[in-house]
């Protein structure tokens, strides 16, 4: 009988069998030198990459101690290409390093160990381009330090960069005793790793990388625990205002800073302080095409020695080149989904860090971090009224109109009423419908035309249980903490996006007493339950079953 | 053999020679030979003096490492052409020396002319009157044919798994994807999208490999032409994958083989091939490293063994190293090991018990091992679509991929019967209720002959109001029931699975039915050969460590005293010593005045009418061959045997048109240009 519970594949993938024995022994072992791809009820799929093998040397994981893990836990032998690739991808660390020069204070020396990396890299007019020889190798500008390790890494030689990265203003802060509600407040096991993970023993190589973690997981502590380890001056850029306000809630809650000290940069307010919180979207704002990012220069010019980057996968474009040019601070992104649709994921890991820690929602759920959640769908019948405009439709027509078909509605009052007593968020894409099913069930509707003071208004009274149910638009996909949701009901969606699927999902998994609820409406013989199937692979990835119900 | 086998198939080899080689060799053994003959006599005097102790301890005292190469070859060969023989050198001995040594092995009657030889083949045999006497003075050894083992290569294999694997995934595809036809299947099957299912195996040997693969189950009726597309016919498909694994990895060789043209051969002959493969791995295997010069002869002697003539040798290594039965070195100078995959002797030794299967719940079944199945159905690739083949093998089942089963006559039950059989835990309840809505859904629509469309009741009222089907609706026989066109077959079924959102099912049709699943199969035929006693022999042969020959024996002098003391002519004492230096002569009795020179006759430089005459005599004999020394324009003489074709012109501005020898490549050759020619004799006995 089989009974190690790796196997290792010829495409550098790897199979770690949950329910062996020592699945969890190995995915320690693992985790430092391979990727989380996905992780399903039995199988969870890891990926050797070059990446994560360059993230395992710089603390110290060899290619010898890789293939001695490997060993240990496969099931079968390892393929001969598994550890050739090891041993030749994993040894051309080091053999580019940057460092400090003291003579050259705008400049960095960069070295080159081998004569065959070498000419292959000067071989290369755009990064030549940055280098100017000098007698101990090249220099080069502070300012192209991210560009050159962007375009080295993509040319197979990743950076090993020894320059420390500044520490920035000190701003001290500590975490409460208890918090500003009055409860106790201790970090989790997996919350410390992933700040560890981070961090790392402060020398080079660390203070940078981007953490996946769950929905409601507690990201934001995780952040919270890197600024506090660092001490320094903060900038937290996220997607909207209500996430800085929800960030801003938090900050106070359970740091000892100062309210002063905290500001917010949005379009409303224009606070610039020791912790600032900012929007993605103030900061890429202009006044036309032509006209420059009037705010990037707070990111560039902050003096910070921290930025955080939460939902760091909707990273827009332009932020990506200041991004390359602020090397030398600490930066952290946060995500609990890493699609691009751009597929600049790898851009992502270059510029902010690599992923430096991933565990499974399942995981996380079995630990009871997250709430364990029952994924439905219902198969709703289209009115046959709507059975002849749906068949003539176009693509669009066919997926709004199942999207918007009215029998959902009933629907959704059933499902409130199932769940009488406990929160619910009503979920969907299109406003009509949203403004119908508000009306219907007499609950107050948010949408992108909602100002900013009223929704933090509607948040804060679902928080305070003062409101049982909320209808919102895909504005509540991110970032929006509602710790008693346990049931959402989501009526539409962006076509396929899995992603939205995902942090819609999360909107429900702040642990809780009671199971959660997660319930996506589709119209049956429709485009939507193809769209359906697409939106559902994450999470299916994730180790989450949809169990399918026919309404009759 | 016993020794009176030994002995009459030793008679019958003399009896097929020609009375004047049959004579010269009897002088030469026998002494002074009167005529006329009584030819039986000689052979029954021959067979007297070859079971001599004596005789034969002088005869095996002379033999060289040279010699015992030969030999072993010889011996495992069983039946082997001078060619043959010659070519296994190539790489070691210039090819006159080697050709030489075979003539004098056919001189001392260590290789006879075997008795099946034709006027097309002249095959030679080791004697068999010696053959057991010279295994046991260790003249048959694998180590001293082979040469030296080098160390433990640092070779890593690659391979291809042709075996079920890679068949179930081709079937799937077919199955889950639109194959085209013709040119345009084979460009598909080197699509990046079929190469990515492969990503773990190099992909230029996948591109190589998989359109071959595709015509093999073409050739074999596993997958037919049906209208535009490649369908599969289930009946053949299941006949191939009940082939034991070693079986079916055979049988792939031996198609892929045959496609490449990798041998010359007779006719389209399975088991030739399947024997050289199973010979050639039985054989390797007996090495822990095979050097390059050790692959070479291997892969000669597996081909000559079996009537194979290798036609494309690196084509040849490349499939055996995608095949993975040979290591690839890393770095020049390293040695390769070989496999046993092809040497699995009964299906009992298969990995049935390390079978593990995992339905997991983003509907990928992943699986290592082949499974049992209790039925014998294997539809795993009928309702899953191939997504990655390597340690593991990784299918994803869905609404499509199952769709596609039921077009196959699978029935859903069936489906999640065998899903629940593969998977030592049971399906989730989940998975179980999808199952049964695709179920639903595929029965809402069922088109039969391409034009009778059944519905229910909700696709029907949207055939009724679709304007857009008007056109291609003929009638509507019963509610529910409708006729349509069947050459717009693709337009209203486009129109329909759009407006209904429902995946619709190949059309039903006798015909269909009668191609796809029954009609006429190709049985599929494979010889797997015994190889115990072939591993046997060679086991024996490689526990033979190379002889320590000895240099030099003391009756040889002794020989060449005798032969001083003859009062005869210069050139004769010529003859007998040189007949000694060769070990024609091995006892006393056989020094006598020659009666004919044996020694090859040679003429060059100013002895223009020499050459010519040389030349001349040999010009289409199939007995002799030529050594001639070429001046080439650097002035430097270049060496070549050659086959003398056709003498143009006369006297000292003659053109000579020759096949070179081995490779019998034609040239012309200037007059002025030949330095020196000597003629040799190509053999004995032919």
């Amino acid at each position: 009988m089989p009974d190690k519970p790796l196997i290792v594949q010829s495409d550098m993938t790897l199979l770690l069998d949950v329910h062996s024995p020592d699945a969890e022994s190995a995915r320690n072992d693992l985790i430092a030198f391979a990727e989380l791809i996905k992780s399903p009820e039995h199988v969870h799929t890891f990926a050797i990459t070059s990446i994560s093998l360059w993230n395992a040397a710089t603390v110290g994981i060899g290619p010898e101690e890789v293939l001695e893990r490997l060993i240990r836990w496969s099931r079968f032998s390892i393929p001969d290409n598994v550890a050739f690739f090891v041993k030749d991808i994993a040894g051309r660390f080091g053999l580019v390093v940057l460092r400090e020069v003291e003579e050259h204070a705008s400049s960095y020396l960069l070295t080159i160990e081998s004569e065959r990396a070498e000419r292959e890299i000067l071989a290369r007019k755009h990064i030549k381009e940055m280098l100017t020889r000098c007698d101990r190798g090249y220099l080069v500008s502070i300012y192209n330090r991210g560009e050159l390790k962007l375009q080295l890494i993509k040319l197979g030689y990743p950076v090993d960069d020894r320059v420390p990265l500044e520490r920035g203003i000190p701003v001290p802060m500590n975490f409460k005793q208890l918090t500003g509600k009055g409860n106790s407040f201790f970090l989790r096991d997996y919350q410390k790793s992933a700040a560890d993970s981070i961090l790392g023993d402060g020398g080079p190589g660390s203070g940078y990388g981007v953490i996946v973690l769950p929905c409601g997981s507690g990201k934001t502590v995780v952040g919270m625990e890197i600024m506090r380890r660092l001490a320094t001056r903060t900038l937290i850029l996220t997607t909207n205002v209500a996430a800085v306000h929800q960030w801003i809630g938090e900050l106070v809650d359970k740091l000892d800073l100062d309210q002063s000290h905290i500001g917010e940069y949005s379009g409303s307010k224009k606070e610039i302080c020791p912790v600032t919180v900012c929007t993605y979207q103030v900061l890429t704002w202009r006044a036309s095409k032509e006209d420059d990012f009037v705010h990037m220069s707070m990111l560039k010019e902050g003096k910070w020695g921290l930025i955080i980057y939460d939902e760091v996968h909707m990273l827009p474009a332009p932020v990506f080149k200041i991004t390359a040019e602020l090397q030398a601070v600490h930066r952290v992104g946060l995500t609990a989904t890493l699609i691009r649709e751009d597929h600049r994921e790898d851009e992502v890991f270059s510029l902010v860090g690599p992923k430096r820690f991933d565990i499974p929602w399942s995981q996380l759920e079995s630990q009871g971090w997250i709430a364990e959640a029952q994924c439905v769908e219902i198969r709703v019948p289209l009115p046959r009224a709507l059975e002849i405009p749906y068949a003539l439709g176009t693509k669009r027509e066919k997926y709004r109109i199942a999207s918007e078909n009215p029998e959902k509605i009933p629907i959704v009052k059933q499902l409130i009423e199932n769940h009488s007593g406990e929160y619910i968020l009503v979920i969907g894409q299109y406003l009509d419908q949203l403004k119908e099913i508000a009306e219907e069930i007499k609950a107050p509707l948010i949408t992108g035309a909602t100002g900013n003071a009223k929704r933090d208004e509607l948040y804060a009274a679902f928080r305070a249980k003062k409101e049982r149910i909320l209808v919102v638009s895909k504005v509540a996909n991110f970032a929006i903490d509602l710790p008693d949701a346990s049931v959402a009901i989501q009526v539409s969606g962006t076509f396929g996006s899995r992603q939205e699927e995902a942090q819609r999902l999360g909107r429900i998994l702040r642990p809780k007493e009671t199971e959660s609820h997660f319930y996506s409406l589709v119209t049956r013989y429709s485009s939507e339950e193809e769209f359906a199937a697409n939106r559902q692979k994450f999470l299916i990835e994730q180790g989450y079953s949809y169990h399918v119900e026919v309404w009759e | 053999m016993n020794e009176l086998d030994s002995q009459a198939l030793w008679e019958r080899s003399l009896a097929t020679l020609s009375d004047a080689v049959f004579l010269t060799i009897m002088r030469n053994y026998l002494g002074n030979i009167p005529t006329p003959f009584h030819k039986p006599q000689l052979i029954k005097r021959l067979t007297t003096l070859f079971s001599n102790d004596e005789f034969l301890n002088r005869l095996f005292s002379v033999i060289s490492p040279q010699d015992v190469k030969i030999l072993s070859a010889a011996s495992i060969l069983e039946a082997a052409t001078q060619d043959q023989l010659c070519t296994l050198f190539l790489h070691d001995l210039p090819y006159l020396q080697v050709q030489q040594n075979i003539v004098n092995l056919e001189e001392r009657l260590l290789l006879i002319p075997h008795p099946e030889s034709s006027q097309n083949s002249s095959l030679l045999m080791v004697n068999p009157m010696l053959s057991k006497r010279l295994r046991e003075q260790g003249c048959f050894s694998l180590r001293a044919l082979l040469g030296p083992q080098a160390e433990r290569a640092g070779s890593v294999h690659f391979s291809i798994p042709f075996d079920r694997r890679i068949v179930r995934a081709l079937l799937s595809i077919h199955v889950h994807e639109r194959v085209p036809v013709a040119e345009r299947g084979q460009r598909f099957f080197r699509s990046q999208n079929i190469s990515s299912i492969f990503s773990a195996y190099n992909q230029e040997s996948i591109a190589k490999y998989l359109p071959m693969l595709e015509r093999m189950l073409i050739r074999n009726g596993v997958v037919r032409e049906i209208g535009k597309e490649m369908c599969i016919h289930f009946q053949t498909s299941k006949e191939f994958l009940e082939l034991s694994q070693h079986k079916l990895r055979l049988f792939i060789l031996c198609e892929l083989a045959q496609e490449m043209l990798l041998f010359k051969m007779n006719q389209n002959d399975h088991d030739s091939l399947s024997h050289f493969f199973t010979s050639f791995s039985v054989l390797a295997t007996c090495l822990d490293t095979i050097s390059d010069q050790a692959l070479y002869k291997i892969i000669y002697i597996s081909a000559a063994k079996y009537n194979l003539q290798v036609q494309r040798y690196h084509d040849l290594i490349d499939l055996l190293t995608s095949a993975g039965i040979l290591s690839v070195p890393v770095q020049d100078g390293q040695t390769r090991v070989c496999s046993t995959i092809l040497l699995e002797e009964t299906d009992s030794t298969e990995s049935h018990m390390d079978f593990s299967c995992t339905i997991d719940s983003d509907f990928t079944i992943t699986f290592s091992g082949e499974p049992v199945l209790d039925n014998g159905l294997d539809i795993i690739h009928m309702i899953a679509k191939v997504e990655k083949i390597d340690t593991v093998c990784t299918y994803r089942f869905s609404r499509e991929s199952f769709r596609q089963a039921i077009d196959h006559g699978f029935s859903i039950k069936t489906a999640t019967e065998f899903l629940e059989s593969l998977s030592s835990q049971p399906l989730p309840v989940s998975l179980r209720n999808l199952l049964r809505h695709w179920g639903d859904e595929s029965n809402s629509v069922r088109i039969y002959d391409g034009i009778t469309v059944c519905v229910d009741e909700r696709i029907a009222r949207l055939i009724d109001a679709l304007p857009s089907l008007e056109p291609y609706k003929i009638a509507v026989i019963v509610p529910g029931i409708y006729l349509f066109t069947r050459k717009n077959e693709g337009i209203w079924r486009s129109i329909l699975s759009e407006a209904a959102a429902v995946l619709l099912g190949q059309s039903i049709s006798e015909e269909t039915i009668t191609s796809v699943n029954t009609g006429n199969m190709r049985s599929i035929q494979i010889t797997y050969p015994d190889i115990r006693p072939l591993r046997q022999n060679y086991q024996a042969l490689m526990q033979v460590d190379e002889p320590n020959r000895p240099t030099s024996s003391a009756f040889v002098e002794d020989l060449h005293k005798r032969a001083l003391s003859l009062k005869i002519s210069k050139y004769d004492l010529e003859e007998l010593h040189a007949k000694i230096d060769k070990h024609l002569i091995l006892t006393p009795q056989q020094i006598v005045e020659p009666t004919v020179r044996s020694g090859p006759m040679s003429a060059s430089g100013f002895d223009v009418q020499g050459k010519l005459n040389l030349i001349r005599s040999a010009v289409a004999s199939t007995s002799e061959i030529l050594e001639l020394h070429i001046v080439d324009d650097d002035g430097l003489i270049q060496k070549m045997m050659v086959e003398a074709k056709e003498l143009i012109g006369n006297n000292r501005d003659y053109t000579l048109r020759v096949a070179v020898l081995p490779e019998r490549l034609e040239k012309v050759i200037q007059a002025d240009k030949i330095f020196l020619v000597r003629k040799l004799r190509r053999s004995i006995f032919f």
